[in-house]
Parts: C-alpha cells; structure tokens; sequence
C-alpha cells in the first residue's frame, strides 16, 4: 500500500523521477525511517534526483546552543537562496524507544519561511546520529535542498558518527566549560572543522577562548577555525556562513562523494535493515528459541528463501551512486 | 513497529507549560516520539509542523480559554489541508459542557485533569493506529 | 492505592520524628518577635489587632476602565488591598492587537498597553492610601503608576504598591517576556533603584516565588531559588552605589502555601530569618527595617483539584490558617474554582470569607508568631534554612545566576519538579483527596459545577482600539523615543526608566518600547515573528 503510494508521490505516470509537493515530504520521511521495504524504490528515486548537497554537522555538548544556532544558520542560508533543511536528532530511549524531541523549539520564533524541519529520534542509530539519519539526508536531497544540516543529540564526545557522514563538522560549545575542554581534546573535537564558542554574550567568553586556544595549541594535528557566535541575537552566523560558503568543498560533501567509511556505514545500515525487517517478517515461519540451532538455521534459510533481502541489485545501484 | 509521533504544544499566550511538560514526559516514557513545540503556536504554524513531523496526533494542552477559538480555527485549517489528522486537547480548564461541544466539532478526544494518564496513552495509541489504518 | 512503605517525611523530604522534645531544638528558642533575626516575625503596631493582615483579592479584567470600575467596587467593599494582574498579553510584554494575542485580551486580567491606561486604570483611586501591588511587568507597572500620580497631581514621595521582579524565572516558569535575562535583570535594578531615589514607600521589588514553585518546587526549592535571586538584585543593586539600607526594606517576599501545614509555617518563619541574617552579614544592613522582612502569601492553586470543588474551600481554610499562625503581612486564598478555570467572583468571596473567619472568629492571632517554641516547629524551621542555605551555596557555586538562567539550569529545575510532582501524585505517593484517593464518580461529582461554566470572552473592543490608537498619534515622536530607549539600553550606565516613560508619554506601547530595548541586544523586535520593526 505504501509503496503504491509512494510510487505515485515520487514519479510521474511515465516513471521519471519527479519532486513531490512539498506537503508530502514529512509523510516521505516517514517512510524512509521506518518502512524497509519502501527503500528500493526510495533510493531508486533518489539516485536519479540527487545532485550535490553539503551536509553540515552540527555536535556538541547539551544545551550548547546548537538548535538555536541551527535556526539562525538556516535562515541565513534560506535568505542567501540556498534551500535549507534541518534534521534535529535526539536520544530514543533504550528503555521504552519513546522520546521528547524539543529541538523545534528553540527554532521556531521567526516562523513563516521555507526550512524544512525534521525532529528524529535515534531509534537504535549510535553515536549521536538517529538510525535513518543518511537515508533521511539524503531524501531531502532529493527534494532539492542543498544545504542539510544535522544536528545530533549532543552527547558530546561520543558523537563521532557526524564526522563519517557531514562535512564540514561544526563543534558548537559554550564558555563556562574550562573543565570541559581538557575531556573534549578527544572524541569529536578531533573531527571537528570549526569550533563555534556559541553564547559569546556571556562573559566568560574570553576566558573560555583562552583556554581553547591553549588547548589547540597542544595539537600537532591540523586545528580548527574557531569562530564566536551568540546565536539567541545572531552575531556571528554571518561569518560563520560566510565561513562555510568558502570553503572548499571536501571529499566528504555531497553524496556522490561520500567517504568509502562513510559509505560502507550507510550500506550496512542498509543491509541491517533490510536483514531485521526480514526476519521480522518471517518469524512466523520457522522457530524462534534463540538456542535451537536448528531452528535458527531453517530460519535464516527462510529469510534469504524469501528474498526479502533479496535484490542485491538494488544494493549495487547503490554502490555505484556511493563510490 | 513505530513508535507513535504526536505533537504537543499550546495556543497563543496561553503559557502554563508544566502540564504539557509532565504529559510529555509521561507519553515519552510509554514509548512515544512526542514532538514539543511548546508555547506560543497558532493553528497555521502547527499545520505546517503536522506536515514536516508527520505526527500521527496533535495534542494541545489548554490551561486559558483560548483554546475556545483556536482549536476550530485549526480543525478548519487541517481539512483545508487534507490533513486528517486527530487533535485532542488536555486540561484543566474544559469543562463537561465545553467538552461535548469541543467533540462535536470534531476534536478526537478531550483529558481533563482526572483522567488517569494510562487512559490518555490509551486513547492515543487507538487514535493514532486508526490513522494508520486509512492510510 | 497507597505508595511504598517509607519513612515520614515533609514534602521537601525532611525526615520526621514521631515526637519532637526539647534536645531536637537548638538555642534558637530564645528568639522573641520584633527583634533580630525576626524568625518570629515583626512585632504587632501598637493599637492594631495583633496578628492582622491586609486581605488581598485578585481583580482585572478587560480594559482600564472596567477594571477601573472592578476596584471602586472593591474599595466600597472594604478591601484594604487590591492586586492588579495583567492579562496574558500583558504579562509577555506584547500589545493587546499582537496576531498571537487576538484570543486573550483581558480574559485573565486587565489589558494594559499605553501609560494613559494606567491612568484610566486608577482613576479616583487615592494611591497614597490604598496598596496597589501590581503583577504587570514592572518597568511598565511603575511608568504607569507615575503617569497616573502626574495626571492626579500626587507627588511620587507619596506613592505606595508594589511590583513583582522575576528576572531570573519568568521566561522558564510563567509568561516569556522574551528578553535576554541580563536584560531583564537590569530592568529590575533600574526600577528598585529609580523607585529608593524618587519612591520611598513604594515597594519596588517584591520576590514572587509563588509563580515559580506552582509546577510543584519543594518548600525548600522554593525559598532557595527565591534567595538566589534576591541575593543577584540585591547585589547588582548595590554595585550600582545605591545604600542598602535605602532599599533593603523595599524588598518583600511573596510566598507559595501547600499543604503540608508544620513544613509552610516553618518555611516562613525561616525566611524570615535567612533575610536578617543575610542583610545583616552579608550585605551590612543596619536599620531594623531592612532586616525584617514582609512576608505575603497566595495558597497554592497547584493543590486544589478540579474535582469535588467544594473540599477546595476547606483546602483554603487549612492553608489560610497557617499563614495567619505563620503571621503575613497579606494573604490572598486561592479561589476554590481555579482549579478548573479563571477564578470566578463568588469564589474570590469565599477566600475572603475564609480569612474573615479565621482572623475574627478563630482567635489564632491574638499573639504573635504562636507556634513559637514549639519543639517541632522549631526544628523544622532550623532545617529548612540550613537546608535551602545549602542549595543556595550550590547553585552560587555553579557560576552567576543570569548564566545559569540562560544555560537553561532553572528551567531545568522546573521541569524535573513538575514532572516529580506527576509521578508523586499518579504513584499514590502524594494523596490528594478526591484526585488519586476518596474518589467520586462524575455524576454524583455536581457540587459548586456551575460555577464553572461562565466565562469572560475576548475583549475584542480593546484590540480595535488599540489598533486604531496607534493610527491616531503622532509616529515621528514615537520612533523618536523609541531611539532614546535603544540608544539607553545600549549606554550601561544609563537608567531605563526615565526613557521608558519619555516613550510612554510619546504614546509609544509596551510592547513598542520592549521591542526596542530587545533589538538594543541584537534580538528581534518581535520575539513571535509578525510585527516589523518602527526602527
Ligand atoms: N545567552 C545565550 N543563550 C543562548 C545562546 N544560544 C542559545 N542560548 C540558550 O541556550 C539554551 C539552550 O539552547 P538550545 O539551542 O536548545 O541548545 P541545544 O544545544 O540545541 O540543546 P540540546 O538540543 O538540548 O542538546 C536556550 O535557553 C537558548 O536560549 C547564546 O548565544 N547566548
Ligand atoms: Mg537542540
């Protein structure tokens, strides 16, 4: 049912490619999350709509000030004739998969503009990033936007997923963390290609830059821009997108350019996906004691017999899109 | 399965936030994704968060009158919009009499303060499972 | 039905004894009322009944002039004292024809939006005799007051009120006035330190923690996050070399009452002393006026229930009793309907006729502070000031308190206390008679419904008039101002309140003046995204 209506949505009656209005794409992002068997069709669509778009990270420590960031960002690239979309991420929890997604909050005074705006839990995704996060991305993509940004759940130092998927990698951080600086040196400030001191209307900001500068200067490494902000009044989002505008767009911008690390990511959640919906699917059929071996075994035939994961072109389709 | 998503917000300058914040976290803990637009929300903006998020319910918690002339400003704006969408309100402030007439105009289901939290988690999951159905 | 077995404790988790003796009280107990540090509260003026308090009753509605009329009728009634509170729109600093406002004007207090409304708002009120404390953003509720003193020929000296100052909370716990929180705060030290200058007897900061704890803060949150901000005014007050003892004693406390009778009255009798030993010691307050602190109270609303209104009147009554034997300067009993809509005029009766009762019949105040000596009163009072001294300290220790408002630390306060409060009361473990114990089914539940049915619509007349006010003045000056106000704000060692009014009597709004302190800050005019900038 799903997939004829996606049919409908994504193609024109002679079967090219096509953008659906803009009031499906919520429903689209639905799918993409959640409906395994959609996604053939899905990246079929896709590989024939994307062009390049930059995917821009946003991580850092909660309460950092990354949605309200995110916002000001957004509008300035909305107004600057990009067309923007935002996924927000925030945890699942492991306990019951349920989830308070408030990153729409803090983006929402202003109102009335074209953003897209996406609030996703993780559902099982890892290191920061929800589960669907790439296929999302890269569905919005292949509505037209060119600039998608992520923002991640802000567990900090674990969030290195972002670094695999996005570039440039934005490490939004707050003054006031002194302490925190010496724990960020690993973990995702490795990764990152600015520093955003976001709140620089407080007045430990100079204080704080200090000790960041100090921080760096240990680094052999390449070591990030760093840039102030105050997001809540807007100083600063000019030339941090100005920042963006010129640089150079790396090799992991764009899907067509994707990491191999990157990319392999995405297959594998891919693959993991479909292997998981066919199981579900079968479980039916054969036994499901977890130590029956056999049981297990006929199982496993059941679900490549199904060919639910079947296809594998659709995964070469892919391939040939990623690499 | 998918967890349920529903949208949870307040109309105009209706600000008492905490029972919005409590039921949040209680339809969280039941395992659904709540998307929180908070205060200040008017029936436009929350249409075209409906679209973006793709809730399966929007619920409104009401704690001023306001919610009298907004919540049929919103039914209006969801059919112009092809949006089936269910809308349930919560609160302390809706009387018997306002809840019937609420119903009739066709809001899916009325909490007031008494209604015990598994009876709205309930009443959501039903909601939010017949959508899916017609679609 | 009940919760897990545990030891007794107060709301705020304070273990209790089955009996309290003497060895559970420190020396304390040779405190006496009237004196350092007046945990026992002030001494009674000689000739007044002891124990007797302003009865205060919440009016606004509509425009000024029905509101106008709304306090005539209070004052032939006898009140004493009145509490003007804002509407909605109001409260939020935005004007009465915002698009987001176009269903609340006046429906829960009265609109408020041009200096000449305040005008209207006191006409043929003698303000130099009748308390009128204001829940109207201060900065526009002292503008207006003085507007209306100029118009009534009064001299400011004369002035007398008083104004809430949440700079701290307000965005996160009641109406978002959508500025920055240093913005906010520097408003408030404007207004305390305009009004020890020009106002005298105006009380120019009242430290409202009632608003703030009603999601459900503990006695001892409570009182902590009160200390924390009147510990930042206080001190932001006198960096600007303004004396403490020329306002220490314009600072007042308004305090939530729950339930738990012992843990409120203590509560209050703590605060007390906390605020003499803190203006004593920490700040170097020496007139007695500064270190006696006023106390007034609401009860709670949080604690009645929508159910069985009627057991709300006994609630009251409880409440009621123990602020009087707490001894408030004023107390205001939540009506009995506001658990299910905006109070009703026969409900504020009831909450009148409660305090009238407990003060003239009860005999409870016949002397001062008479729980006094009582071993777990005592006790309960030591605990809680160490207890929210504590929390104090800790949240100091975390960095300065506008930091921490704007980090999102007090919201978080909030919300984990409004979400603990949920689950005490879905778990059992907070009983609430009618709610989650001693249920009655909806039908037999009819008692007092009635009532609730009435309501106050929209006043849609107030928006088109305030529309076609802004049509009708002259635009020049009012951008004209404007500019002074943002040019003020951007001056650090300006006053805002002379600019302000300047504004206010060019005819520019509330909600055009806050607009033009927020873009000062770099932030939008319009916080909700409808109006344009007039600059
Ligand atoms: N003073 C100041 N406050 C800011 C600034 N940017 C954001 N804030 C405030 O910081 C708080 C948190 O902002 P968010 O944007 O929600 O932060 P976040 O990093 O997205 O938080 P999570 O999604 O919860 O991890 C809010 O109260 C913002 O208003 C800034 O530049 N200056
Ligand atoms: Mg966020």
């Amino acid at each position: 049912m799903t997939t004829d209506w996606l049919q409908e949505a994504l193609f024109e009656p002679g079967g090219k490619a096509a953008v659906p209005p803009r009031r499906l794409w919520g429903r689209i992002l639905s799918i993409a999350e959640a409906d395994a068997a959609a996604l053939p069709r899905l990246l079929e669509w896709a590989q024939e709509r994307v062009r390049c778009a930059l995917l821009i990270g946003v991580t850092g420590a909660p309460g950092a000030g990354k949605s309200t960031l995110i916002g000001k960002l957004a509008r300035q690239m909305d107004s600057s004739g990009h067309r923007v979309g935002v996924l927000a991420i925030d945890p699942s929890s492991d306990r019951t998969g349920g989830a308070v997604l408030g990153d729409r909050l803090r983006m929402e005074a202003g109102g009335g503009d074209d953003i897209f705006f996406r609030s996703m839990a993780t559902r099982g995704g890892r290191g920061g990033l929800a589960r669907a996060t790439v296929i999302c991305a890269q569905v919005l993509a292949g509505f037209g936007l060119d600039r998608i940004i992520i923002e991640t759940t802000g567990t900090g130092q674990t969030d290195t997923a972002i670094a695999a998927v996005s570039d440039p990698v934005l490490l939004v951080t707050e003054p006031g963390q002194g302490d925190e600086i010496q724990a960020m040196k690993a973990g995702v400030m490795e990764r990152a290609d600015v520093i955003v001191v976001n709140k620089a209307d407080l007045p430990s900001t100079d204080h704080f830059c200090a000790a960041l500068d100090l921080a760096m200067s240990a680094r052999a490494s390449e070591v990030p821009q760093i840039l102030r902000t105050t997001s809540t009044s807007g100083e600063g989002i000019a030339e941090l997108a100005g920042w963006i505008a010129r640089r150079p767009v790396g090799p992991r911008s764009g899907f067509t350019s994707l990491s191999p690390e990157a990319a392999t990511d995405y297959l594998t959640e891919l693959f993991r996906v479909r292997l998981r919906d066919g199981f579900d699917r079968t479980s039916d059929d054969a036994g499901s004691d977890p130590f029956d071996i056999v049981a297990l075994t006929t199982r496993i035939d059941a679900v490549i017999d199904s060919r639910v994961i079947g296809r594998l072109t659709d995964l070469d389709l892919l391939e040939k899109e990623v690499t | 399965m998918q967890p349920i998503r529903i949208l949870v917000g307040m109309f105009g300058v209706d600000q008492h936030e905490v029972g919005a914040l409590a039921v949040s976290s209680a339809l969280s803990d039941a395992g659904m994704e709540v998307v929180y637009v908070g205060r200040f929300q008017t029936p436009e903006r929350i249409v075209s968060t409906v679209q973006d998020e793709d809730v399966d319910v929007i619920g409104i918690s009401c704690h001023s009158w306001e919610y009298i002339e907004y919540t049929p400003e919103l039914l209006r704006l969801l059919a112009e919009n092809d949006l089936t969408t269910p809308v349930v309100l919560g609160g302390s402030v809706i009387t018997a009499a306002d809840t019937s007439d609420m119903i009739g105009q066709g809001v899916a289901g009325v909490f007031g303060p008494s209604t015990p939290m598994e009876l709205i988690i309930d009443d959501i999951t039903a909601l939010a499972a017949g959508r899916n159905l017609r679609e | 039905m009940t919760g897990p077995r545990t030891e007794p404790t107060t709301r705020s988790g304070i273990p209790l004894k089955t009996s309290y003796e003497a060895v559970d009280v420190s020396d304390r107990m040779l405190e006496r009322p009237g004196e350092y540090p007046f945990t026992r509260g002030r001494l009674t003026r000689p000739g007044a009944a002891a124990g007797g308090w302003i009865h205060r009753e919440l009016s606004g509605e509509g425009g000024p002039a029905q509101s106008n009329r709304q306090l005539h009728y209070l004052l032939e009634h006898g009140q004493a004292g009145l509490d003007v509170i804002g509407d909605g729109p109001t409260q939020s600093m935005l004007d009465a024809d915002h698009p987001l406002c176009r269903h609340s004007v006046g429906t829960q207090g009265v609109s408020l939006c041009r200096l000449s409304d305040y005008a209207g708002l006191f006409a043929g009120i003698p303000l130099d005799q009748v308390s009128i404390s204001s829940s109207v953003p201060a900065a526009f509720a002292l503008t207006g007051l003085i507007h209306a003193a100029e118009q009534a020929e009064m001299p400011l000296g004369r002035l007398r009120g008083s104004v809430l100052q949440p700079p701290l909370y307000a965005n996160d716990a009641a109406y978002d006035s959508f500025m920055p929180i240093s913005l906010a705060s520097r408003l408030s030290v404007d207004t305390i330190a305009f009004c020890a200058e020009h106002l005298p007897k105006f009380h120019s900061y009242v430290e409202d923690t009632y608003f703030f704890s009603e999601g459900g803060l503990s006695a001892i949150e409570e009182l902590a996050l009160g200390f924390v901000q009147i510990r930042h005014l206080v001190g932001q007050t006198l960096a600007r070399g303004i004396p403490i003892d020329s306002f220490a004693s314009r600072i007042a406390l308004l305090v939530n009452c729950s339930m738990d009778f012992f843990e409120e009255i203590a509560k209050i009798r703590a605060a007390r002393r906390l605020f003499a030993t803190m203006m004593r010691t920490d700040y170097g307050a020496t007139d007695p006026r500064s270190l006696s602190l006023n106390v007034t109270s609401h009860t709670s609303g949080l604690t009645l229930t929508a159910e069985q209104p009627i057991n709300n009147v006994v609630r009251g009554t409880v409440q009621g009793l123990a602020l009087a034997l707490a001894g408030v300067q004023a107390m205001e009993i939540s009506a009995f309907d506001e658990g299910f809509r905006t109070p009703s005029p026969e409900a504020h009766v009831v909450g009148l006729r409660t305090q009238q009762i407990i003060e003239k019949e009860s005999g409870v105040t016949r002397s001062s502070d008479p729980l006094g000596g009582s071993h777990l009163v005592e006790s309960l009072t030591d605990e809680i000031e160490s207890r929210v001294l504590a929390m104090v300290h800790e949240i100091e220790s975390l960095g300065d308190p506008i930091e921490l408002a704007e980090r999102g630390h007090f919201r978080q306060i909030f919300t984990n206390a409004a979400v603990r409060y949920q689950h005490q009361v879905e778990s059992g473990e907070l009983q609430i008679v009618g709610k989650n114990c001693y249920r009655m089914s909806d039908e037999d539940d009819r008692l007092l419904r009635d009532i609730a049915e009435t309501k106050i619509e929209p006043d849609r007349d107030r928006i088109a008039e305030i529309a076609a006010f802004r049509k009708s003045r002259s635009n020049d000056d009012v951008v004209r101002q404007l500019r002074v106000v943002l040019a003020s704000v951007g001056d650090p060692e300006a006053n805002l309140i002379p600019a302000v009014l300047d504004a206010g009597n060019a005819g520019a709004t509330m909600g055009e003046i806050a607009g033009a302190m927020r873009q000062a800050h770099g932030h939008p005019f319009d916080p909700l995204g409808y109006l344009k900038s007039p600059l």
